[in-house]
């Protein structure tokens, strides 16, 4: 996540804020887990393979989601996502 | 200047070169800002970059003749002061420390809507930058403490409180409320005497024999200011329960809104002078974040209808009672 989001943890919900953009935007508990997991690996196949323990999905619906949910957050600069 | 005048309005002191009657007479403390209205005149680019804008859409306002998409608001920087035009009506430049507000009126402006402008549109985005955090929203005084209601113009904001106002529920706010944080929780700020209604609110819901003004020239909307009718505090005040008012429904329903749901509207509640600022911006963050947990919000759903407003009023009222020793006990 680029050094310019700050981050606030609230229960299972996760607000962004893009300090350069004044973008907000409001995470779900799974949404949460995804960011929160990003933090810690910066992958988006690791957090998926750690989410798809926890949470009742299959495989292809959480990458869907989790591939959306990185998409849009790229799209609000909240997330810079390295193809390489 | 020649400053003759000095004023209250949110707790700080305003003096000014003109007379603001919409204004409390202040005889004591500090001067924290003056404010000075200049010569009419037209409006220089020169030097202005524009960072930000609010669209006569985004802000809810309809103003004659004026297209949708037209900026109602220009922000802009030059020389180190804030630029804030009103394409319409003309030019206030604001200095880096909010000490000093200047006004440069079109030629066709009248002082009205001039004093409208500054004390409506300009001072909440001042007060944003001295204060921890400024909602547009309207408030009054219960007996457990103030409540207010925030959302979108011409969501019933105004109409609301007038109508807790018209029962004997003091007024705080029209739409400027000042949060301060304190040892038992955040505090309500009253802003200054009046509120803005349409015509047919006031028709409506108001005792007919009861004087309104104009609040600007070109302005729909009428101005009370009779506080025998709609009474009004003038001590800051706890606050007790925010709620953010929705779209027009059915029946009237209260719920809690989730902390992460309350700090995003309290967000697209607040004023901000100035967007950019990153270092505001986190300061911001950290202030709905502490307002989200501390404030009990909910979100309510009622009828848009002048003949329920007491209903909805009796709603409320019990929900603060029948949460009162759950939600407000800190």
């Amino acid at each position: 996540m680029p050094d310019e989001v700050a981050t606030r943890k609230l229960g299972d919900e996760t607000i962004l804020l893009n300090l350069k953009t004044g973008t907000y935007f409001g995470l779900d508990a799974v949404g949460s887990r995804f960011v929160e997991l990003l933090e810690t690996s910066s992958e988006i196949a690791a957090a998926h393979r750690v989410m798809l323990q926890e949470f009742e999905v299959t495989a292809e619906v959480l990458e869907a989601d989790l591939l959306r949910l990185a998409e849009e957050m790229c799209a609000k600069r909240l997330l810079v996502v390295d193809t390489n | 200047m020649n400053s003759t005048y000095r004023y209250g309005i949110c707790d700080l002191v305003l003096i000014s070169n003109i007379a603001l009657p919409e204004l409390t007479p202040a005889s004591d403390g500090d001067v924290e800002c003056q404010f000075e209205l200049l010569d009419a005149g037209l409006p220089s680019s020169d030097g202005v970059e524009w960072f930000h804008q609010w669209r006569i859409e985004e802000r809810g306002v309809t103003a004659d003749g004026a297209r949708l998409e037209d900026p109602l608001l220009q922000f802009g920087r030059c020389s180190g002061d804030y630029v804030l035009r009103f394409p319409s009506y003309g030019e206030f430049t604001i200095t880096r420390n909010t000490k000093n507000i200047r006004c440069r009126p079109l030629p066709d402006t009248a002082e009205m809507t001039v004093r409208h402008l500054l004390l409506d549109q300009v001072m909440p985005l001042i007060l944003s930058r001295r204060e921890h955090i400024v909602l547009h929203a309207s408030a009054v005084l219960t007996r457990y403490g103030a409540i207010a209601f925030a959302g979108k113009s011409g969501k019933g904001k105004s109409t609301l409180a007038v109508s807790f106002a018209l029962e004997g529920f003091p007024l705080l706010s029209d739409d400027c409320l000042v949060l301060r944080p304190g040892h038992e929780g955040w505090t309500a700020l009253p802003s200054y005497p009046g509120v803005r209604l349409r015509p047919s609110t006031v028709q409506a819901i108001l005792p007919r024999d009861l004087r309104t003004m104009d609040v600007a020239s070109e302005a729909v909307k009428r101005r009370i200011a009779d506080t025998k009718v709609l009474p009004q505090i003038n001590e800051p005040v706890l606050l007790r329960r925010l709620y953010l008012l929705t779209e027009d429904a059915g029946s009237t329903t209260i719920e809690k809104v989730s902390s992460g749901r309350s700090m995003i509207s309290l967000v697209e509640f607040a004023y901000n002078l100035d967007i950019t600022d990153s270092d505001f911006l986190r300061q911001q963050f950290n202030t709905v974040n502490q307002v989200a947990r501390e404030v009990p919000i909910y979100a309510i759903h009622f009828p848009r209808q002048y003949s329920t407003l007491q209903a909805v009023r009796e709603a409320i009222l019990q929900h603060l009672h029948e949460d009162d020793n759950i939600d407000i006990a800190r």
